[in-house]
């Protein structure tokens, strides 16, 4: 019980810590989008963001930031939410995916709903509205998830990664990114959840490479869970 | 010279032969010889009646006992009028006298002996221990021909018949312990007070009936629920046992035991034995047994063993005869027989007439019972809240097999139209009921009723209020989008939900302001109607109506319950877009401010966090509410600690 009690202080403390991100060095078109804003603006030098931030860079374009001693590059062709730059551990991550598995499950419906389709049954289908840049977006945002595992932080890079699936379902067709981030549950030895996301990548159009790479390391799963 | 044998005979013999104390045994009625104490299973009334015969020389038959028992709660009272029970003995003195030439007459002594009446009671202490005692009364004449020589002018001879009549009365108390539910003890007493008429004739005192104090000392044990083993030892060093076993037929039983006796005035060892068949069922009880003695029983005997041994009990001597008994009992229950009991009831809730809805599938209150009858019964639970409901309501009924104990859940109805707005004592009656309309068991407890208004503090429960004056929110949320109707027919179609959830938001909050709950003893939020009418309210009030004005015109919402402030809770709004998060950019390019959730059929969708006590507008309110939501529900793994909850309203 106690070990559960200190887990939690560290998580909530690790997390909750009053974060400000100040921008070191801005090359190129970097833009940010806070809390608040519905709309993109331009990032500069100098400036102090807050967590609730997401930032992107367009091509040829980076961001250094700061939170206390650690610098952060973001690359071009890259997005990231400011609040996703943390370390994290295993059994946080855990708890993360977790999370996710709650919010990816689809609602029960109440006993008591109302079949009426009067009232729920409006059918939004307008192709007009389909805004196809999202796609590019969440693409971006991937690329910045793989840059928090380059920088060490793959317990993030994984999370981020999951919550972009969610938000950006078109990037879960992208096999290279799919099988990255799968290779990084497997690197954490979160064979479990490695084994599903490969198996779910399996049923992407794969070259034989990543073909290849994936039953790999679904043989390799299976003989470790078996050895357990 | 007579002598008087101290030998002490056996009075606790039950001329039917001997019953243990068990539930499930034919019942004793009867028997204040076995059961001084008189102790009984009876309900209520029986009445019973013992017919035989006496297997002698010349077959005599005769009615033995007429009996009635009635039990008042924990008392239980029994008479009996026992005809049968008697004994006379004649004797020919061997002296013969002939008058006027007529033939000798022989004179004799007759000995008669009859227990008229007795009468018991016994009080059940509590269920496992009962006390009483019994008080019989005996009839003894004494009848002896003399002639008397009469001297006057000539000498002649008169026969005289002298008669003397002696009252006896004795009373016995005693008590029973059941040790566990199939062991029970008996300890009673034989001729603990005892009373009868001095002799006139002196010559007499030897033939009246002993009263020689013993104790007699019971076991009564069920190995099986319907095998009874019993064991009656008396002091006097006589003692009695028998064992009876029943069968169900249906929901009657047929039974049959043996009892053996020894007793000390008797021989051989085991002086006889009584075989016994019987049938029971619910109204009546039949038993046929038959005394049958190992000694030879003559029908002559001599006046100087008679003299010698003198008489101690009138149904079971060493002259008493072989005899075939027919027993039958009347059982009638005038008052319906208790076949389930509570064994403790819990209300897991104060009634909150807010959650009327919800009382309907949720119980209020739990309650432990047991079947305590022989058969398998289906209870009818009922409960009634004192100023809430006019009759009992009915919960789902539950079968209960004999014996068993199960927890039954108890339905309130709470009428949507309450209107008390303090919170007051009041008293639920719980009712069990079997076979009839009339309980078998009824309960009373204090609940405590809150206000229309209370509310336990369960965010799940803030749904109860949003559904709430449906009515009144339908006609105001279509108020407010007729007066936009012109913007709304020119937003795409896909963005209805969200310009309608705005709108309404816009002109909702005019006006508005935040209002803390007033002091009281249970949380308090309004009904939407009344937060309107009162152009305010807190975080549960404003939420409740807006969720409430949202669903009113279709649009989904969920709660989000924030409680990783301790004490202080909060709570806002989330509402359903109906957009894909490919149409996310229609209404924001910040991820950070919607949340996808799947539907039931797992299509993603976007929901949008609204703070409803930011009142300067939609726009703040939802990013007040975003980043609120990214920061406790998601950097914070709110959702997964259980910090942050969303409930959906439908």
């Amino acid at each position: 019980m106690i070990k559960y009690f200190l887990l939690f202080v560290m998580l909530f403390a690790s997390i909750t810590n009053a974060q400000t991100f100040e921008i070191e060095r801005v090359t190129g078109n970097v833009k940010f989008i806070s809390g608040s804003d519905n709309q993109w603006k331009d990032l500069t030098q100098g400036m102090k963001i807050t967590s609730n931030t997401i930032i992107a860079t367009e091509v040829n374009s980076t961001v250094k930031l700061k939170v206390n001693d650690v610098l952060f590059t973001l690359k071009e062709s890259s997005a990231i939410a400011v609040s996703n730059i943390k370390k994290m551990n295993v059994d946080e991550l855990l708890l993360a995916l977790a999370m996710e598995n709650i919010i990816n499950a689809p609602r029960k419906r109440n006993s008591d709903k109302s079949n009426n389709t009067a009232v729920y049954g409006t059918k939004i289908t307008d192709p007009e509205s389909i805004i196809e840049p999202s796609i590019e977006f969440g693409t971006k945002r991937l690329n910045g998830a793989r840059q928090l595992a380059e920088n060490g932080m793959k317990e993030s890079a994984i999370i981020t990664a999951m919550e972009v699936y969610r938000k950006y379902p078109e990037t879960k067709t992208n096999a290279a990114n799919r099988i990255y981030f799968g290779d990084l549950l497997f690197e954490k030895k979160l064979y479990e959840e490695a084994y599903d996301e490969y198996n779910d990548i399996k049923s992407l159009s794969l070259n034989n490479v990543q073909q290849q790479h994936v039953s790999d390391k679904l043989e390799e799963i299976s003989k470790k869970l078996l050895n357990r | 010279m007579v002598y008087i044998v101290p030998l002490k005979a056996q009075s606790s013999f039950g001329i039917a032969g001997l019953w243990g104390i068990s539930k499930k045994s034919f019942t004793s009625v009867n028997s204040f010889e076995f059961n001084p104490s008189n102790y009984s299973v009876i309900k209520d009334w029986a009445f019973s009646v013992s017919y035989g015969g006496e297997l002698s020389k010349n077959f005599t038959s005769s009615l033995y006992q007429i009996s009635a028992a009635k039990t008042i709660d924990d008392h239980f009272i029994s008479l009996r009028y026992s005809p049968g029970f008697q004994k006379e003995f004649i004797f020919k003195s061997g002296e013969a006298v002939i008058i006027n030439n007529e033939d000798p007459i022989t004179l004799e002594s007759r000995f008669q002996y009859r227990e008229l009446f007795g009468a018991g009671y016994s009080y059940k202490l509590n269920p496992n221990l009962s006390a009483g005692f019994n008080v019989r009364f005996f009839e003894q004449n004494f009848t002896q021909e003399n002639v008397t020589t009469i001297y006057s002018d000539t000498i002649y001879f008169v026969r005289e018949t002298e008669t003397e009549s002696s009252d006896f009365g004795k009373a016995d108390i005693g008590l029973v312990w059941k040790a566990v539910n199939n062991l029970a003890f008996s300890l009673s007493s034989s001729n603990l007070l005892t009373f009868q008429n001095e002799a006139a004739n002196s010559s007499n005192e030897q033939f009246k009936l002993k009263n020689d104090r013993t104790a007699l000392i019971g076991i009564s044990y069920n190995p099986v629920e319907y095998m009874n083993l019993a064991l009656i030892y008396e002091t006097s060093n006589s003692f009695q046992g028998s064992i009876n076993n029943f069968f169900n037929i249906g929901k009657n039983k047929i039974g049959f035991g043996i009892t053996t006796f020894h007793d000390e005035e008797q021989s051989p060892f085991f002086a006889g034995i009584i075989p016994a068949a019987y049938f029971t069922s619910n109204l009546f009880d039949v038993s046929v047994s038959w005394l049958k003695y190992f000694s030879n029983r003559t029908s002559t005997g001599s006046f100087s063993d008679f003299s010698e041994n003198g008489m101690s009990s009138i149904i079971n001597n060493s002259y008493s005869f072989d005899k075939v008994l027919l027993t039958v009992n009347f059982k009638l229950n005038t008052k319906l027989e208790q076949r389930v009991k509570f064994l403790e009831v819990e209300i897991l809730k104060n009634i909150y007439p807010s959650l009327a809805e919800r009382y309907s599938s949720f119980p209020v209150a739990v309650a432990r019972v047991v079947n305590i009858s022989d058969e398998k019964l289906t209870v009818k639970p009922t409960m009634m809240i004192n100023g809430i409901n006019e009759n009992p309501i009915q919960s789902p009924s539950v079968s209960i097999f004999p014996g068993d104990t199960v927890d039954i859940n108890f339905f309130a109805i709470v009428p949507e139209d309450y209107s008390k707005a303090n919170p007051e004592i009041s008293y639920a009656d719980f009712y069990l009921t079997t076979v009839s309309d009339e309980y078998d068991d009824k309960l009373q407890l204090a609940i405590l009723v809150n206000g229309k208004n209370a509310w336990d503090g369960n965010v799940h429960n803030l749904k109860y209020f949003i559904r709430k004056d449906r009515n009144f929110t339908i006609s105001y949320s279509k108020q407010i989008l007729s007066n936009f109707k012109s913007k709304l027919d020119t937003v795409k179609n896909a963005l209805s939900f969200f310009y309608k959830a705005k709108f309404i938001f816009n002109e909702y909050i005019k006006n508005m302001q935040y209002i803390s709950d007033p002091r009281a003893t249970a949380e308090y939020v309004q009904y939407p109607k009344e937060t309107i009418d009162l152009k305010g309210g807190d975080c549960d009030d404003l939420s409740v109506c807006y969720s409430a004005l949202l669903e009113s015109v279709g649009i989904e919402t969920a709660l989000v319950d924030f409680k990783s402030g301790g004490d202080i809770r909060h709570v806002n709004v989330m509402f359903n877009t109906k957009l894909s998060p490919r149409q996310s950019n229609l209404i924001t390019e910040n991820d950070l401010k919607y949340f996808v959730r799947k539907n039931e059929n797992g299509i993603d969708e976007l929901w949008i966090p609204v703070e409803t006590t930011t009142l300067t507008g939609f726009e703040d309110a939802w990013s007040t509410a975003a980043e609120k939501f990214q920061q406790d529900a998601i950097n914070n793994l709110g959702l997964i600690k259980g910090d942050v909850e969303i409930i959906d309203v439908y």
